[in-house]
């Protein structure tokens, strides 16, 4: 009955198209609307859980633009997350969020994904792959070649898929992971090893601090942990016990962070540390602090330094260097030395002098908090230079690369591209097409942070968890389920070695073994759930107590001038980082906040310095040092000495898709090859400037 | 009392109690025979959507057989009425919920599993489309104490076997409902 009913209907509706075919005027009232075609809603198949189309679902994860781990919340509206927040129960960033965080959306969306995985065809262009295939041609290469001759560049991974890619490495016989990091704090790593006898970076407190000594440490837009440290310092700086903070900065440019400062040290470039220790010396001579049983490892040093014997080299006046050691005794303090002002050859002397500040002021254990011994988790540019002449000497048969980029993050002579392709296979899990993926015989894009699950730990006691706010948009695979698919296609021992099937499987073993250490005797899944809705799991970590190591004394003090026309100082751009901001156009947008240029590369110069040669704003200069040369617009600057030129990183990309590639230039390409004694890269060079047009 | 029995949204008649009773009457919607257990309305027996108001759908669903006949509560399948500034459409499984049973000799019924057991979507044809610019929350208008009926803008829906556009969602229309029940007119209540 019901069939016949519905040939009636269908007869019907062809008879009635029949006629509409001839009065047109109908066309209006079958669409129900004014113009064209009308809206379709689509309703899910199956109800996905904990979701209500319209109200938006938050979840709780962690931002991985920088090392500096910050908290989370992803805002998701029907299945994609449409905006990022702080956490504010998270310990690091408590609910704030930097530029670059903000703008990991764009990673996220950004149309020059990687969106399938890919391999280099015999016309040398890259075309498409099946996973399976992929991961068995890794399996097949990995069983031709020596163990030895297999290598693994990763960014700082300080959490899971760091400790996986490790037993990944060990399980198939290969040599250690090179995680490079462009800034990874080698001089203030190098300077605690010689001074405090660890590697490790420690947590710096500037809540506490209410006087903040600086030597050139960008501490509030790309050092350590910005979001946390501005916090902090905002806090500890303002008005409250009826006075206000005191910020000293010493730097020979004037950064954005050197702007909140309420005075102003400008010691001859590269003699930091002789001020350090001078202040120390005071510090200890005239007991303006309770002296520490082992000042006696520093005692001759301090005394071969007093404010007498380095104002001449210094260029402050030795009243100047005590009353800022009276100063700095007088409250809560903290003596910071990195970032850009301090990235050059001798670094590591002022970070180590800086420590012996801080260690005879009594703040070690105080605003410079150590947490227990861990493995260093970054290594050195010296790693990498190390893997790069290894590979253009044949010696590496197999090379991943995930989470980095040296092809364009490392002085341009390194020149690791060219190195690539003097391996027998290239592996690049990069999400973008980057200047490593351009060279890689293989491409197999990972998941975007957004999309996977994955932990970090960015200092002692935090474990923040990461957790996929969204389904993958692409064809990715996230990188730890690459390598342990990887290893069960070799099977046997390998395979036997990694014992999990996905790679969420291995992080939750590693989140039940870290369960066990916090004494945590919840059912697991209680434990998990709880580290999930909060964004991970942390506890306060008592500081180490250090003493000095007998080393500490042993410091030889150079200072760390250029000599040159000019000084060339290369620093981290806050808003694209080394670089790998540079394919979010919000990022790009976002007007520096001390040139206000945007989408390009500027030479900063000081005005009168400028004047003397007849350049004016806009002007094209070359600027040439040791290593190459490369092309500008000046931008007149007062905040800069007049020996002192500066340049952002991050721009200059070669890939790295529409948003990055060709735009400025890459500062890179200015920096010596050579590794420092700190095992670093230096970001001073001499320079020579070339008026080469005017400004159109 | 209030009219309409079943459709009201201060009326609380568990869903949950029509779907068993509907599992197991086995008659079909437009079985002209079909007895009506329920008491009021009995929908027409309608076959030819062309000739009903309202842009056609890819289902022939019945709002006058469901919500009509059987009284169910509008919030069973628009289950966000109240949480969320959207109604909430079903999801192809709440269907299923009923119609793995119920109305099996239906061709509407059939189309519906088709979609089912193809994991397809259903694309419903938008019948209330607001201009861009303007918001409709249907979680305040819902839970407001004004008491306001899913018919006072959406028409007798109830007896509708196509569904159609009843009100002319104009300003001026909603202007003059806000300013009868003394809600804001601010501009930014709705352009925001």
């Amino acid at each position: 009955m019901a069939e016949r009913k519905d040939n009636e209907t269908s007869m019907n509706r062809r008879r009635f198209l029949k006629v509409l075919g001839v009065t047109g005027g109908g066309a209006a009232a079958l669409s129900g609307c004014g113009g064209g075609d009308p809206a379709k809603l689509i309703p899910h198949l199956i109800p996905p859980e904990n979701q209500v189309p319209g109200i938006a679902t938050w979840y709780a994860t962690t931002c991985r633009e920088c090392p500096a781990g910050c908290g989370l919340h992803a805002r998701v509206r029907e299945g994609r997350a449409v905006k990022v927040e702080g956490n504010p129960d998270h310990p690091v960033n408590a609910g704030r969020l930097c530029s670059r965080g903000q703008a990991s959306l764009q990673g996220l969306y950004n149309p020059d994904r990687v969106q399938q995985p890919l391999a280099r065809g015999a016309g040398g262009e890259l075309e498409p792959i099946e996973w399976d295939e992929a991961i068995q041609r890794i399996a097949e290469r990995l069983g031709q070649v020596s163990p030895d001759q297999i290598r693994f560049v990763t960014g700082a991974e300080t959490g899971s898929f760091g400790r996986l890619a490790d037993a990944w490495l060990r399980a198939i016989g290969a040599g250690p992971r090179v995680a490079y990091e462009p800034f990874g704090y080698e001089a203030l790593r190098h300077a605690n090893r010689q001074v405090f006898g660890t590697d490790a970076v420690p947590q710096y407190d500037f809540a506490q601090a209410r006087y903040v000594l600086s030597f050139g440490t960008d501490f509030l837009e790309t050092w350590l942990s910005p979001v946390e440290q501005a916090r902090g310092f905002s806090a500890a700086h303002s008005y409250h016990e009826g006075q206000m903070g005191r910020f000293v900065h010493v730097e020979p440019r004037m950064s954005m962070t050197a702007m909140s400062a309420d005075e102003w040290v400008a010691p001859t470039p590269g003699t930091e540390a002789l001020l350090a220790l001078a202040m120390a010396s005071v510090i200890v001579n005239q007991r303006l602090a309770i002296r520490p049983g082992d000042v006696f490892r520093v005692q001759a040093l301090l005394d071969a330094h007093t404010p007498d014997a380095v104002a001449d080299r210094v260029g402050i006046s030795a009243e100047t260097v005590e009353r800022l050691a009276r100063e700095f005794t007088e409250q809560t303090s903290l003596a910071v030395a990195g970032g850009m002002g301090a990235q050059h050859e001798q670094a590591h002397v002022t970070a180590a002098a800086v420590n012996i500040l801080n260690y005879v002021a009594g703040n070690v254990g105080r605003t410079v908090q150590f947490g227990p011994a861990g493995p260093a988790v970054t290594g050195t540019y010296s790693d990498l230079a190390q893997l790069t002449r290894q590979m253009q000497n044949g010696a590496v048969g197999v090379l991943f690369v995930h989470g980095a980029n040296p092809a364009h993050a490392a002085p341009a002579g390194v020149d690791f591209g060219a190195a690539m392709e003097q391996v027998g296979l290239t592996v690049s899990f990069a999400r973008f097409h980057d200047e490593v993926a351009a060279r890689a015989d293989l491409v197999l894009p990972d998941h975007d942070p957004l999309e996977q699950w994955n932990d970090h730990e960015p200092r002692a006691g935090v474990y923040a968890l990461q957790q996929p706010v969204m389904r993958p948009l692409f064809d990715t695979r996230q990188t730890g389920d690459v390598l342990l698919q990887t290893a069960a296609q070799i099977g046997g021992r390998v395979a036997a070695r990694l014992p999990a099937a996905t790679y969420k499987d291995y992080l939750q073993q590693q989140w039940q073994a870290l369960q066990q250490r916090l004494r945590d005797f919840r059912p697991f899944e209680a434990f998990w759930t709880e580290a999930l809705q909060r964004g991970g799991v942390w506890q306060d970590v008592q500081p180490r107590t250090l003493r000095l190591a007998r080393t500490a004394g042993q410091l030889e003090v150079a200072t760390g001038e250029t000599g040159g026309e000019f000084t060339l100082v290369a620093y981290p751009s806050p808003a694209l980082y080394d670089g790998r901001g540079a394919n979010r156009p919000w990022l790009q947008e976002l007007p520096d906040p001390v040139t206000k240029v945007t989408w390009s590369t500027w030479v900063e110069m000081n005005p009168e310095a400028a004047a003397e040669r007849g350049i004016a704003e806009g002007d094209i200069l070359e600027i040439k040092t040791a290593a190459g040369t490369v092309e500008a617009p000046a931008y007149l600057y007062p905040g800069l000495r007049a020996d002192v030129i500066a340049m952002p990183l991050g721009q200059g990309h070669t890939a790295f898709g529409r948003y990055a590639e060709g735009r400025g230039v890459n500062a890179y390409a200015l920096l010596a090859t050579d590794v420092t004694a700190f095992g670093g890269v230096s970001h001073h060079a001499a320079a020579t400037v070339r008026h080469t047009r005017r400004a159109r | 009392m209030k009219g309409r029995a079943g459709l009201l949204i201060g009326l609380l008649a568990t869903a949950a109690v029509g779907v068993s009773l509907l599992a197991s009457r086995p008659s079909t919607a437009q079985d002209p025979q079909a007895e009506s257990a329920m008491v009021g309305f009995e929908a027409p027996v309608d076959v030819d959507t062309a000739g009903l108001p309202g842009p056609r759908q890819p289902i022939f669903y019945r709002h006058d057989v469901h919500a009509g006949q059987y009284e169910m509560d509008c919030r069973y399948c628009h289950f966000a009425a109240e949480t969320s500034s959207s109604a909430g459409l079903p999801t192809v499984s709440t269907c299923m919920g009923c119609h793995i049973l119920a109305g099996a000799a239906n061709p509407e019924v059939q189309k519906l599993r088709e979609y089912w057991n193809e994991r397809r979507h259903i694309e419903w044809v938008e019948v209330h489309e607001l201009a861009p610019f303007v918001r409709f929350p249907h979680n305040r208008h819902v839970m407001s104490d004004k008491e306001i009926e899913c018919q006072d803008c959406h028409g007798p829906i109830e007896e509708m076997p196509q569904v159609y556009q009843f009100s002319s969602l104009k300003m001026g229309w909603c202007v003059s409902c806000h300013v009868e029940n003394e809600a804001t007119i601010d501009c930014t209540v709705c352009h925001y």
